[in-house]
C-alpha cells in the first residue's frame, strides 16, 4: 500500500473513506444540511492537525464521530443552544444500533428496500412529506386528511421502516 | 424511539426522497487547507475560538450559478440556498423556501421588488414584479399593519396604502397589495394606483343630511332585490334612465334627519345606488308601526348602517320596482336540500376546467347518475362563506342546462369561491367550495374531458429523416425547432407557437420497413401525460426478401403543458395480439408544484399469500354482494366475515398468482386514463416463467383491491420481462367491461 505522502491527500483519503458517515452522524445528532456540511469539513482539518494511530476503520470511524460530536457541542455552546443530555453515550447507541459495520450506505439501502415495501398512501404521504417539503397541514390538504390523521400515519410509516431498516441491518 | 432514532430515519429520508445526497466537500475542505484556516478546537471543553466562519460551497455556488445564468436570473448568485435571492425581503417571523425557480412563502409577508424572483403561496403564483409589492399569507390584521410596516421600511405613503384594504387583492391564501408599478398575479396584471392619486370625494358624515341628500340625487345606476321568506331575489337593474333619475331624486328629496330613537333593521329590500366615481350607497327602505318611514343608509366608508327617517313618499315611489323585484327568479340558496334538487334538475353540463393551464379540459356530461352526484358537490353540506371579493384565477366554468330550458352558470376559482348566475343576473356570491368538493369535482371532468383538451395539434411523419440515430427529443422554443428541423430535414421548419405548443420528436434510426409512427392514445395520469404510439410498418417482397432502408419519424405538436411527457411504443410483433408497450424516454419533467390532473383511488383492501395450489395468474371481479361472496371463496382468503363494500360506488378486483415466497411487492397502480379506458398496471415480482411458477421459492399470493365503479373500460397490464429484473414491456392482460 502507498504511504500517504502529503496532507492533501492524506484529508482527500479520509474525505473519501468516512465523510459520508460523518455527515450523516452529524445530522443524527440534529444539524441541518448547512451545519452538517461546515462541521464535518472541520472534523478532518482537525484530525489532520490532530492524527491519531491508525486502528482500523472501525476505531478510526469513532474517533471521527466523536469529534464530530465535540465540535458540535461546541457550536451548541457558541449558539448558547440547549445541550442535549447523554448525547455522547445515546448518540453512540443510536449509531450503532443502526447502521452496519460497512458503514451507513448499507443502512440507506436498507431503507429503499423497506420503502418499497410501503403501502401507496403511507409512500405518498412521505413523498409529500419529504420530497416535496409540505407541512404536516399541506400534507393533510393534499391526501385530503386531517393533520393529525397524517401525523399517526407519518409516525406509525417512521416506525415501520426503523423496524424494517433493523432487521435488514442486524447482523 | 428516541431523538437520535428520529433524526437518523428523517436525515435519512430526507436524502432519499428529496433526492439530495451528502455531499462530496472534499474540495471545499481543501480549499480551506489551502487558505491556511485553523480548524476549530475539538475537545469537549469550551472552544479557545468560535468554529471558523464558513467558507463559501463553491462547488454549489457553481451549480446554483450555473442553474441560475440559464434561468437568467444571474442576481441569485453567491446565496446559500434558504437565503433569499434579491429583490425579497421578508418581514420578521415570515417562513420561507428557496427552490429553483421560485420562492416558496410558507407563512408571513414578503416585500417584492424589482427583478424578484416569482413567489409562490399555495395556489397563488406572483411573478414579474415591477415596482414593489407585499405579498403574503393573508391580509394583516389591524395591530399587526405597523409593525410589518417597520420591518418592510415602508414609506409612508406605502404605508397608508397597505394600510388600505381596497389595496388587497387576495388569491387563496396569497394576499397581495401592489404598493407601485405593478406584479401579475396568477396570470393577470395588477397595477397600483397612481402613488399620488387624485383626491377622492370623502364621503359626509351620517350628521351631514345635506350633503347626503345631494350626493344621493347624483345617483346614475340602481339595482335592487327583495326578500321573501329569507331567500333574495336576484338582483333587479333599473335600466331606465329616468326612472334611475326618478328613484335617486326620490332618495334626495325625501330623506329626513338621521333617526333620534331607530327601530330594528328590516332589509327585506336592499338597494345599490351607484355613483357616477364608482361608489356605491347602500339602503333599504321601510316602516314601523307608529314611523313614517325610515331609511338604511350605509357610504362605502361607514362602518355601519345609519338609520334616517324618512317620508312614506319614498316607499311609494318605489312601488313598482319592488313589486318587479319580488317577481325575480329566486334561488333558494339558504335551503341546501332545495339546491342540491335544483342542480339535479340539469340535464347537460359543460365545463372548462382550467386546473392544467397549458391544457384546459373541455366537455359534456349528460349521464344523469353523474349529473346526480354533480348536484351534491357543487352544494355540499359543508360549503364555507367568503366576504372578500377575490381577483383569483378562475378553474371551473360550468354551465348547467334545466330540464325546464333554464340555465345556470358557476365560475369558481382557484381557492373555491365561486358565483352563481341564474338568467345571466349574479345571484349568489362569496360561497365556497369545500377542497373535497374541488377535487371530486376535478375527477368527475377528467373521465368526462374530450381529451381534444391535450392531444396531438399537428403531426409530421415519414420513413426518410435524415435522423438516422434513434431518438427521441423534445422542443419547446424557436431556436429548438430551426436545429432540429434542419437536422431531419435541411429546410426550413414549418410554424410552430412555442408559447402555447411544444413538439415532440421520435425517431427511429436507420431500419427497414417503415413509414413513421401515428398516436394511437393519449393517456393521463396523475402528474404526466403518456402518448402511446404505433409504428407504421409495410410489407415488401422480392427475390431476395427486399426489405427497404428507412429513418422514420414522427414529430407532434402538442399543448405546452407543465406536466411530463412519456411516450411508449407498442413493440407486440404479433398480428392482432393485446399490444406490449415499451417504454420510450420520458420528457418534460414536471414542476414540482403542478396539480395532480386525476385523482383515482385504488384500496388495496387485502393481502394474503399461501395455500395451495399454486396458480398463473388470475383476475376475478365482484359487482355485487353475491359475486363479493364467489371471490373470496374462489381465492380461499379465509375471511368468515366479508367487509361491506358500497357496489354504487365500487366493485372489486383481485390478483392472484405465483410469487417469490415472503413478497409483498404486488400493487395495481393507475398507468393513466381517456375517455375510453382506465389502464391500470400489476406491479408483481411475479413469476417470470412457466418453471419459476412451479420453484420452490415461490407460492401463492393475492391481493383484493377496491376500485371506482367503472364508466369506461378498465383494462390491467402485468409486466413483461425478457430474462430482466425490470419489465421490459407492459403488456394488455385483462379487461372489465363497464
Amino acid at each position: 500500500m502507498r504511504a500517504v505522502t502529503t496532507r492533501e491527500e492524506q484529508l482527500v483519503e479520509w474525505m473519501r473513506r468516512h465523510q459520508t458517515d460523518v455527515w450523516r452522524f452529524l445530522r443524527m445528532l440534529g444539524c441541518d444540511r448547512a451545519l452538517a456540511d461546515d462541521l464535518t469539513q472541520d472534523v478532518f482539518l482537525y484530525v489532520l492537525d490532530h492524527p491519531v494511530a491508525d486502528f482500523g476503520p472501525a476505531a478510526t470511524a469513532a474517533y471521527l464521530r466523536k469529534t464530530a460530536r465535540n465540535l458540535y457541542l461546541n457550536w451548541l455552546r457558541d449558539h448558547r443552544r440547549e445541550l442535549p443530555l447523554g448525547l455522547e453515550a445515546q448518540s453512540e447507541a443510536a449509531w450503532a444500533e443502526l447502521t452496519p459495520g460497512d458503514g451507513s450506505d448499507q443502512r440507506l439501502a436498507a431503507l429503499r428496500r423497506c420503502l418499497d415495501k410501503l403501502a401507496d398512501r403511507q409512500r405518498r404521504a412521505l413523498d409529500l412529506r419529504y420530497r416535496d417539503g409540505l407541512s404536516d397541514a399541506e400534507t393533510a390538504q393534499a391526501m385530503q386528511a386531517t393533520p393529525d390523521a397524517i401525523k399517526g400515519l407519518l409516525k406509525r410509516t417512521r416506525e415501520q421502516l426503523r423496524q424494517c431498516v433493523q432487521q435488514q441491518v442486524k447482523p | 424511539m428516541n431523538t437520535f432514532h428520529d433524526n437518523l430515519l428523517d436525515s435519512d429520508l430526507d436524502e432519499i426522497l428529496s433526492g439530495r445526497g451528502a455531499p462530496d466537500l472534499t474540495a471545499r475542505a481543501l480549499q480551506k487547507l489551502a487558505a491556511g484556516t485553523q480548524p476549530p478546537a475539538a475537545e469537549p471543553a469550551r472552544a479557545d475560538a468560535r468554529p471558523a466562519v464558513a467558507t463559501p460551497r463553491w462547488r454549489a455556488w457553481a451549480r446554483a450559478a450555473a442553474v441560475l445564468l440559464v434561468l437568467g436570473m444571474a442576481g441569485w448568485l453567491l446565496t446559500r440556498p434558504d437565503t433569499l435571492p434579491r429583490g425579497v425581503t421578508a418581514a420578521e417571523g415570515a417562513r420561507w423556501r428557496v427552490r429553483a425557480d421560485h420562492v416558496e412563502l410558507k407563512s408571513g409577508w414578503v416585500l417584492l421588488s424589482d427583478g424578484a424572483p416569482v413567489l409562490v403561496v399555495g395556489d397563488g403564483r406572483v411573478e414579474n414584479v415591477n415596482g414593489r409589492t407585499v405579498a403574503g399569507t393573508g391580509i394583516p390584521g389591524g395591530d399587526a399593519l405597523d409593525p410589518l410596516a417597520d420591518h418592510l421600511d415602508l414609506s409612508a405613503l406605502e404605508r397608508e396604502a397597505m394600510k388600505n384594504p381596497n389595496r388587497w387583492i387576495t388569491a387563496g391564501m396569497l394576499a397581495l397589495c401592489v404598493l407601485s408599478g405593478q406584479a401579475v398575479l396568477n396570470g393577470r396584471v395588477i397595477a397600483a394606483e397612481e402613488d399620488t392619486p387624485p383626491p377622492r370625494a370623502q364621503d359626509p358624515k351620517p350628521e351631514d343630511t345635506k350633503s347626503l341628500r345631494a350626493l344621493l340625487g347624483q345617483v346614475e345606476g340602481i339595482e335592487l332585490r327583495v326578500a321573501e321568506k329569507g331567500l333574495y331575489s336576484g338582483w333587479l337593474t333599473v335600466r331606465d334612465a329616468a326612472r334611475v333619475r326618478a328613484i335617486a331624486a326620490a332618495f334626495a328629496t325625501h330623506l329626513g334627519e338621521p333617526s333620534a330613537t331607530p327601530a330594528g333593521i328590516d332589509h327585506t329590500n336592499q338597494f345599490e345606488l351607484r355613483l357616477k366615481d364608482g361608489r356605491v350607497i347602500r339602503a333599504s327602505v321601510f316602516t314601523r308601526p307608529g314611523r313614517a318611514g325610515l331609511c338604511d343608509i350605509r357610504l362605502p366608508s361607514w362602518e355601519r348602517y345609519h338609520q334616517f327617517d324618512c317620508a312614506p313618499d319614498l316607499a311609494a315611489e318605489l312601488k313598482a320596482e319592488l313589486a318587479a323585484a319580488r317577481n325575480q327568479p329566486r334561488l333558494p340558496v339558504q335551503d341546501a336540500k332545495a339546491m342540491r334538487a335544483l342542480l339535479a334538475r340539469a340535464v347537460e353540463a359543460t365545463f372548462v376546467d382550467s386546473t392544467d393551464q397549458g391544457a384546459p379540459l373541455r366537455g359534456t356530461i349528460r349521464d344523469a347518475a353523474v349529473l346526480a352526484r354533480m348536484a351534491g358537490l357543487l352544494w355540499p353540506e359543508d360549503m364555507g362563506f367568503s366576504k372578500t371579493h377575490l381577483a383569483e384565477r378562475d378553474v371551473y366554468q360550468l354551465a348547467l342546462k334545466l330540464n325546464d330550458g333554464s340555465g345556470l352558470g358557476f365560475v369558481v376559482g382557484d381557492s373555491g369561491i365561486f358565483t352563481l348566475t341564474m338568467t345571466g343576473e349574479t345571484s349568489v356570491e362569496g360561497r365556497i367550495l369545500p377542497g373535497t368538493s374541488m377535487q371530486a369535482l376535478r375527477e368527475m371532468f377528467t373521465r368526462a374531458a374530450d381529451t381534444r383538451g391535450f392531444a396531438v395539434l399537428r403531426q409530421w411523419t415519414g420513413e426518410n429523416s435524415r435522423v438516422t440515430r434513434a431518438q427521441t427529443r423534445l422542443v419547446y422554443d424557436d431556436e429548438g425547432w430551426t436545429a432540429l428541423w434542419n437536422e431531419h430535414a435541411g429546410t426550413a421548419a414549418p410554424a410552430v407557437n412555442f408559447e402555447r405548443e411544444i413538439v415532440l420528436a421520435v425517431f427511429g434510426g436507420d431500419k427497414l420497413n417503415s413509414r413513421g409512427y401515428t398516436v394511437r392514445e393519449i393517456l393521463q395520469g396523475e402528474y404526466r401525460y403518456t402518448l402511446r404510439l404505433e409504428e407504421e410498418h409495410f410489407q415488401t417482397a422480392g427475390p431476395d426478401g427486399g426489405g427497404v432502408r428507412c429513418a422514420p419519424f414522427a414529430m407532434f405538436a402538442l399543448p405546452r403543458t407543465e406536466a411530463a411527457i412519456h411516450m411508449e411504443l407498442n413493440v407486440q410483433g404479433i398480428k392482432r395480439a393485446a399490444p406490449l408497450w415499451q417504454p420510450l424516454e420520458a420528457k418534460w419533467k414536471p414542476r414540482s408544484d403542478i396539480n395532480p390532473m386525476v385523482s383515482y383511488t385504488i384500496d388495496g383492501t387485502r393481502f394474503g399469500s399461501g395455500g395451495f395450489p399454486k396458480t398463473k395468474r388470475r383476475f376475478l371481479v365482484a359487482r355485487d354482494a353475491a359475486q363479493w361472496q364467489e371471490l373470496n371463496n374462489d381465492i380461499n382468503t379465509g375471511q368468515d366475515k366479508l367487509p361491506a363494500v358500497d357496489w354504487d360506488q365500487y366493485i372489486a378486483v383481485a390478483a392472484t398468482e405465483a410469487a417469490p415466497a415472503n413478497t409483498d411487492q404486488f400493487e395495481l397502480v393507475l398507468a393513466g386514463m381517456n375517455q375510453a379506458r382506465v389502464v391500470l398496471r400489476l406491479t408483481t415480482p411475479g413469476a417470470q416463467t412457466e418453471s419459476d411458477s412451479e420453484s420452490p421459492g415461490y407460492e401463492r399470493i393475492w391481493r383484493i383491491w377496491l376500485i371506482p365503479k367503472p364508466d369506461r373500460d378498465i383494462v390491467i397490464e402485468t409486466p413483461r420481462y425478457d430474462g430482466t429484473t425490470a419489465p421490459t414491456g407492459w403488456l394488455e392482460t385483462h379487461t372489465i367491461r363497464r
